[in-house]
Parts: C-alpha cells; sequence; structure tokens
C-alpha cells in the first residue's frame, strides 16, 4: 500500500475558509508540517484542491513521529571511555 | 413510507429540569424509606504526603558509539599522503558534538553550549566524530574526493580524547514578564549550564588500522598538500 507523503509549503493565512478545511481535513496545522495519507482518490482529490501550497512524493511506508524525530536527532559525537575513580560528594 | 414519516416527525428535543435536590415536597417529607440509614464513614482525606510521582530516570551519558563511522571506500590519495600527514605532528582536527563542529588540537578547552547528563568531572570521553584532520601543511577532509560526500571521517583513523573539567554557569539574570497595562509583573530567573572539557589528546592513526578491515572499507577522503613557501601564511 502507498502513501502520499504530502509537505505544507505555502501559508495559509489570507486564503478563504474552504481551502483552510482542505488542509484542516489533510491534517495540516502549519508550514512545513508533514502527513502521510493512503492513496485513493479521495486524498488526490483533496490534494488538487491545495495543489499551489503543497509538495507531494509517493511513499511505500509512512513514517512515524517518533521516527522522523530520531532521524533528525544528531549524533552525539562522544562516548565515555573511562569514569572518573572517586566519586563526586555533592 | 416509513422514512417519510421519520423526516415529517416534529424534531422533539426532550428538555430536563435538573431536580432541586435541596427542595423536598412536604408531604414527602413525613414519608420514611423502607431501607435503614446506614452512615458510611467519609473516606479518609487523601494525604498529600503519600502521594509520591515518579522522578524522570536520570539522563546517563553513551559509553559505546550508537553507530560506526566506517566508510567503503579508500580515496588514493590516503596510501600516499597520510604517512606524510602523520611525520608532522601536533595535529588539529574538526569534532563534531550532537551536530556542532569545533576545531581543536590538543590542551584546547572547550566550553560546551550546553550541560552534559551522566558526567562528571574526571571522566574521559571519546570523541569519534570528525570532519577534518590536519598538520601543517596536509589536510584530511572527510568526503571531499567523491561526489556524495561524506558526513564524517572514517573513525578508525583518528584518536581523539577529552576530559571533563568540570560545569560552569552564566551569571543569573532575570526576565520580567508582563502586559500593558496591567500591574503584574512576572520574574523568571535563568542560570544556565555549561560542560567544560579539556582536548587531551589528537591523534592520527596509521593506515593500517584500514589494512585488517579492508574488507569493510576505508576511508573517503582526499587529502590536500599546502604547499607553504618560506614567509608565505596560508
Amino acid at each position: 500500500m502507498s502513501y502520499f507523503r504530502i509537505t505544507l509549503l505555502r501559508s495559509a493565512i489570507g486564503l478563504p475558509q474552504k481551502t483552510r478545511g482542505v488542509l484542516k481535513a489533510l491534517g495540516l496545522r502549519k508550514r512545513m508540517a508533514t502527513v502521510y495519507l493512503p492513496v485513493s482518490q479521495d486524498a488526490a482529490g483533496q490534494i488538487m484542491k491545495v495543489k499551489e501550497l503543497v509538495d507531494v512524493a509517493e511513499v511505500e511506508q509512512p513514517v512515524t513521529k517518533e521516527l522522523a524525530k530520531a532521524a533528525r536527532r544528531p549524533d552525539p559525537g562522544f562516548y565515555v571511555e573511562q569514569k572518573a575513580s572517586t566519586p563526586v560528594l555533592s | 413510507m416509513a422514512s417519510l414519516a421519520r423526516t415529517f416527525a416534529p424534531f422533539a428535543r426532550a428538555v430536563t429540569k435538573r431536580p432541586r435536590l435541596d427542595f423536598v415536597p412536604p408531604l414527602l417529607r413525613s414519608i420514611s424509606t423502607t431501607s435503614p440509614i446506614i452512615d458510611t464513614p467519609a473516606p479518609p482525606p487523601q494525604v498529600r504526603s503519600t502521594i509520591l510521582k515518579q522522578s524522570p530516570p536520570a539522563r546517563i551519558a553513551p559509553t559505546q558509539p550508537a553507530t560506526r563511522a566506517i566508510d567503503p571506500e579508500i580515496h588514493p590519495s590516503v596510501p600516499t599522503l597520510l604517512p606524510l600527514l602523520r611525520s608532522q605532528p601536533p595535529y588539529y582536527a574538526t569534532i563534531c558534538i550532537y551536530g556542532k563542529h569545533y576545531l581543536v588540537t590538543a590542551g584546547d578547552e572547550v566550553r560546551l553550549p550546553f550541560l552534559m547528563h551522566g558526567v562528571q568531572a574526571g571522566d574521559v570521553l571519546r570523541l569519534n566524530r570528525a570532519v577534518l584532520l590536519g598538520s601543517r601543511d596536509y589536510t584530511l577532509k572527510a568526503g571531499a574526493g567523491s561526489d556524495e560526500g561524506r558526513r564524517w571521517l572514517d573513525e578508525r583513523l583518528f584518536a581523539i580524547r577529552a576530559r571533563v573539567i568540570g560545569i560552569e554557569s552564566e551569571p543569573m539574570r532575570m526576565k520580567e514578564k508582563t502586559k500593558r497595562r496591567q500591574r503584574h509583573v512576572r520574574t523568571i530567573k535563568s542560570k544556565h549550564k555549561y560542560t567544560v572539557i579539556r582536548i587531551t589528546e589528537v591523534n592520527v592513526l596509521g593506515q593500517e588500522r584500514l589494512i585488517g578491515a579492508a574488507e569493510e572499507g576505508a576511508v573517503s577522503g582526499e587529502i590536500e598538500a599546502v604547499a607553504v613557501g618560506v614567509g608565505e601564511t596560508v
């Protein structure tokens, strides 16, 4: 099952309520938000209504919020090789 | 026909008034209930001190690297120029800690822009992400020779260690939060802490580290020779 990966690139400020309603139905709350929708005629029609505002790609698997956050997390770049001998007196 | 009747049915919404529990009609007051009135003891009030909240788990520093930075391809400049780079100590390196780059050499003190959890003064850290290794005339850059571009150097080529010195903190600063025409001011205080580390060694290791695992891969970076003439500065 393939999915549409939809990213909102343009803001909905100043746009009519109908267009805002479509974005709300898609789940796009703010700019650069990304949602995954199963490929269907309904979803395609919704995208066509806001096609000037969004970027769409077709992917096989949707990426969950936790996975997307983990992908953004930077590498620590270090690890503790040797702990100090005496514990800190606090 | 049933559906038609349903559509034409009067729209009925039950309007109920909440019964007043404190008002008992005089006639009913004299009528006693059949069940005996039992006074149930009131439940003991929940004592605040016994409600324990689970504190969040203490954050620990990583003791092993999550992933290894090992490159599959070897650049042709590495076998020829890496020995030359190694012949010119001391070395410097551009390390990456949480995505931020620091150009360091042995003996430098780095004040990190955050508090490192799970470490104390005296701990030895191994820094395993570097983008650049250099000596006086030679520089090894990650991904310089390839089109795709590498994020880090092969970690088997260097050994960079640092010791945690301690924790610094900024001076206390107060921020006043208020709204216009409101005579209430809220004060927020901040005193952020920062971990300070000292780079104890920056070592460039030889290519023999890559020979044993030649099947896995080798470094993919280009070494540039910077020719410095007498009196010139780069």
